[in-house]
This record gives C-alpha cells, structure tokens and sequence, in this order.
C-alpha cells in the first residue's frame, strides 16, 4: 500500500480492514470454514499490525509534538485492548466453527473498531498530521515500515 | 484537544431512558390516531395537530436526543457538559411539554398552549444550546460536526417559527398562519430530523455497512438545504410562489438525492449481513426517496391530502423508521460495552443479536414498515387509518417491550459481572 501521507494511509487500512471483516463474516455465514479460518487469520495479523505501528510509531510521535501523554493516546491503546480481546473471542469462535458466535463477535468488533476509527480519523490524525508539519513525510514512512514489518 | 472515548460520554441510563420515552410518545401518537381514525382527513384537525407534536416532540426528539448525547463524543471527539440530574428533569419537561401540547390541540387551549410553549421552549433551547456549544468547538476539520451545528441551527429555525404560531394562537399576531406552519413544519422535517438523519448516515452508513464514502457533491448539496429553507420562509412570507417552488424543489432533490445515494451503498454493503439493520435501512432510504417526491407533489398539486400523506412519510417513515433501526444497533452495544467493560472473568456475554433477539427486531420493523405504507394510504382511503394506527400502536409498543427486557438484563447482570473474579490470560501482541 502506498499513499502520500499516514493519514490517508492509516484510514485505507482501516477500510481494508473493514472488508477483511465483511468477508469473513460472509464465508463463516456460507459455512466455509477453511476459508474463515483463513480469512480470520489474516485480519488478526493485519488489526494487530496496524495497531503496532499506531502504538509503537504515530502515538508517541502526538504525544512528543503535543507534550499530551495521558489524553487520547491513553483512550486509544485502550481502546486496542478491547479490539484485542474480542478478536480473541472472534478466532475461537471461526476455530470453533460456531457461526453464531461469529456473527456476534463479528459485529460487535465491527461497531467497536468503527467507533475507535471515528475518533482516529476525525480527531488524531488530523491533529497528529498538522503537529507533524515538515517532518510528516518521515513520519510516514515510519508507519508504513511498521505497519508492513511483519 | 480534548478526545474522549465512549467511557467519557453519558453513562447509558440517561440515554436509555430518552429512549423508553420516546417510544412510549409514539405509541401515545398512534393511540390518538386509534381514538380519532379520522383525524387525517385534514391537516388540520386537532387530533392529527396532537398526534404530530406528539410523535415528533414526545416521540422522535426524546430518542435522537438520547442517541446524540453518546454519538457526538464519539464521531467529533466532544465532551458534551455534564448536567447530572438535570438531563433526567430536562427529559421530563420535555415530554411534559409535548402532552400539554397535545392536550392544547386537542381541547383548544390558550393557557395550554402558554404553558407548552414555556416547557417547550426551555427544554429544547438548553438541549439546542448544549449541542451547539460543543459542536462550535469542535477542534478538528470535521464535516461531521458542521452538519450537526447546521442541523442544530435548524432545530432553532423551527422553535422561533414555533414561538411566532404560539404568538398567533395566543395573543392573535397579526401574521401570516399558512405560511409559518408550512416553513415550520418543513424546518423540522428537512432541516432538524433530515438533516440530523442525513449528517449521521453519511458517516454511519459508510463505516458500519462497510460501503464507499458519500461523494463530496453530497456535502455540497446538503448545505444547500439550511439556505433553501431560509429562502423558501422570507419567499413564502412574501407570497413569492415562483421562489417558495424553487427553494421546495432544492429541499426535494435533497431527499431524493439522500435516499438514491444511501440505498446504493447499502445495496453494495461489504458488512457481510443481510440482518434487520441491513434491511432497515435499505427500507428507510426508499422511504426517503419517496418522501421527496410525495413533498413536491404536495407542492404543486390542489389535492391536499398529498400533504397529509407526506408529513405521515416524513413522521412516521423516514423519521420512526431510522429511529427504530438506530436503537437495534444502539441499545445492544451500549449494553454489550459496559458489561464487557467491567467483564473481568472473561465469561461469555450475550451477542448483540440476541440482548434484542434478532428475529423480534425484523417482526417489528415489518409491523411499523406496514403500518406507516397504511396509514399514508390512509390519507386518501379514510377506512385504512384505524387499522394503521393499531399497527402502529401495537409495533411501537412490541419494540418498548424489546427495549425494556434487554435495559432490566443489563442492570440486573452488570453488578454480576462486577463481582466475579478476573480471569488471567494474555492477549495476542504483534
């Protein structure tokens, strides 16, 4: 994926993210479970890689530009437990072959990522993106080779 | 920059209780129209006069009041004030307000009406003024937060045009009636509730159906509908009927517009769910179309019961039915949020399709979805109102049932939960 700024970047991970969801839960619907588990997998590796590079790159670069270290970085990594967890739960459930349970988990970890992206997207990246000023573009590229590392 | 997380948004009582609220106003609505099934004979007749208000002010703003106070710190990073008991007070003397509105309709009340317009007036202003406080200072560049401040600013267009019908009914100003109720009615309907539905989908739709982003010329022409209502009120005023025709169609094509937009995402949905919330909202964005449409006929055409039949659509369709599918995708996570929140022993909770089961949802959605197409033939067929208001009534009360049994089990499991010991286990880091 390349993109001309971690905003950008970040927000089609999201989307990306979001369609990996979308087509589990569709492939767990239809009863094929070798593709979900393979489709599960995937999205675990990509959520939590995703996050890696927020957590290890971006936020400590907001919270040294704006000096704000128990603010919104602190409501977002806990927020990423949360997603954490419930992937937990989402796996078992697509490793259990237990479709129910991977529709609830499913949407519940849709809601619960959409409303943490809402607050990323309209909020964070802005705000990180402006403090970042010239040095955005190596900021960037911090993210991206965090994101990609694994 | 302030950010906050769904923890820092009112705790969810108070949001459930603006819920239980509203549904019991539209139920009250409904109950009316069973009372007087030929109300909707004119526009004009006090139990539809009292069923409207009703339905929008002891119905519809309760529930988008309570939905607004956990989505505006959530989708703009805004921390609303905190008024304590006051949100619960505020909550009742605005469905205080909205029954002695009903009941000064109905009985021809100018002491009534005195007495709403004070309820009234000072519930929604210090709920109006709240949102707009926040929202102006909202930090980002967010389009999210303009839409909401512009759909609040409606909400003000429609209460001053209310004080001045208040000002007519009460004290006999000299104004021009027909008019102001036309442009007041159309500032709630487009520049309130549609607005507030159409600010919320653009970003709801996209994220939690997984679907492409609205294009900008959406946002583009949504700004339009503030100016086209402002436009259309002085033209109106000024019995300009070119003007008042041209800003009607800008507010049509608004609808229309909506609708097309919305359904065409919905249809393409990468969510990977054809459940009630897919199916809700491919219902209330027909309805929006055909909202817009039935608007400018009413416009254009002598027959008045056009006009009938679009303010049920607006009310009750594009209105109640948006309302009744948010609060399936509200109510269940909120629930299922706060219980996972302090669910330290990890114990497997209910998923969200069963807090509210799933199948109930689609059996209610079907009944009011059914009642609303009834009661809008009912505008030119009389003899299919009553049954269309029973629908109503019974589909409204099914979902206050839902609602309930799912707050009693989150108030009665919470503390359980509360109480277990943790679990120890790691979870999965890259």
């Amino acid at each position: 994926m390349t993109t001309s700024s971690f905003d950008k970047y970040l927000m089609a991970d999201h989307r990306a993210c979001d369609q990996q969801l979308g087509a589990l839960r569709k492939q767990a619907g239809a009863g094929d479970w070798a593709a979900a588990r393979s489709s599960s997998q995937a999205l675990q590796h990509d959520v939590l890689a995703h996050f890696a590079a927020e957590e290890d790159v971006l936020f400590p670069a907001f919270e040294a530009s704006t000096g704000m270290r128990g603010g919104p970085t602190q409501v977002m990594r806990m927020e990423h437990e949360e997603a954490r967890l419930l992937l937990e739960d989402l796996l078992a459930a697509v490793f259990g072959q237990d479709a129910d349970g991977v529709r609830g988990h499913g949407e519940a970890l849709l809601i619960l990522l959409q409303q943490h992206n809402m607050k990323e997207e309209n909020i964070l990246y802005p705000t990180a993106l402006a403090y970042a000023g010239s040095s955005a573009p190596e900021l960037t590229a911090q993210i991206i080779q965090r994101r990609e590392a694994v | 920059m302030t950010m906050v997380s769904t923890e820092a948004s009112p705790a969810p009582d108070i949001t459930f209780a603006h819920m239980l609220a509203g549904v019991a106003g539209m139920i009250a609505a409904a109950l009316l129209l069973v009372w007087q099934p030929d109300a909707l004979l004119t526009r004009w007749h006090p139990a539809t006069l009292a069923a409207v208000h009703l339905f929008a002010l002891g119905g519809l703003m309760p529930v988008m009041l309570g939905a607004l106070f956990q989505f505006v710190p959530v989708a703009c990073g805004l921390s609303l004030p905190r008024w304590g008991r006051l949100d619960g007070w505020i909550l009742v003397v605005l469905m205080l307000g909205s029954l002695t509105l009903a009941g000064s309709f109905l009985q021809g009340s100018t002491l009534g009406f005195g007495l709403a317009g004070v309820l009234l007036l000072g519930s929604l202003l210090s709920v109006g003024a709240r949102l707009a406080w926040a929202l102006g200072r909202q930090a980002g560049p967010g389009e999210l937060a303009r839409t909401l401040l512009r759909s609040v600013l409606a909400l003000a267009g429609t209460v001053s045009l209310a004080s001045l019908l208040l000002g007519i009914l009460i004290r006999g100003w000299q104004l021009p009636l027909l008019a102001i109720v036309d442009w007041h009615a159309l500032w709630g309907i487009a520049g309130w509730m549609g607005g507030l539905i159409a600010s919320v989908a653009s970003m709801v739709v996209p994220m939690f159906h997984v679907t492409d982003a609205y294009p900008r010329r959406w946002f583009w022409l949504s700004r339009l509908v503030l100016m086209a209502l402002l436009l259309g009120t002085f033209a109106s005023w000024l019995a300009w009927g070119w003007l008042v025709s041209v800003a009607v169609c800008v507010l049509a094509v608004a609808a229309v517009s909506f609708g097309i937009l919305t359904v065409r995402r919905v249809h393409a949905s990468k969510r990977g769910e054809h459940d009630a919330f897919h199916w809700g909202w491919l219902g209330v964005t027909v309805l929006a179309v055909a909202m817009g449409g039935i608007g400018a006929l009413a416009h254009f055409s002598p027959d008045a019961r056009w006009g009938v039949a679009f303010g049920i659509l607006a009310l009750a369709g594009l209105g109640g039915g948006t309302v009744s599918v948010m609060v399936y995708r509200i109510v269940p996570f909120l629930i299922w949020l706060h219980w996972q929140r302090v669910n330290k022993a990890r114990i497997r909770l209910p998923m969200l399709h069963q807090i509210v089961p799933e199948r109930w949802q689609g059996v209610q959605l079907s009944v009011e979805g059914l009642s609303v197409l009834l009661l809008c033939a009912g505008a030119f067929f009389p003899a299919l109102v009553l049954p269309a208001a029973c629908g109503m009534a019974l589909g409204k009360l099914g979902q206050w049932i839902l609602l309930a049994r799912a707050m009693r089990d989150y108030a009665q499991r919470l503390p359980v939960l509360k109480a277990l010991p943790p679990r120890v286990a790691a979870s999965v880091r890259l």
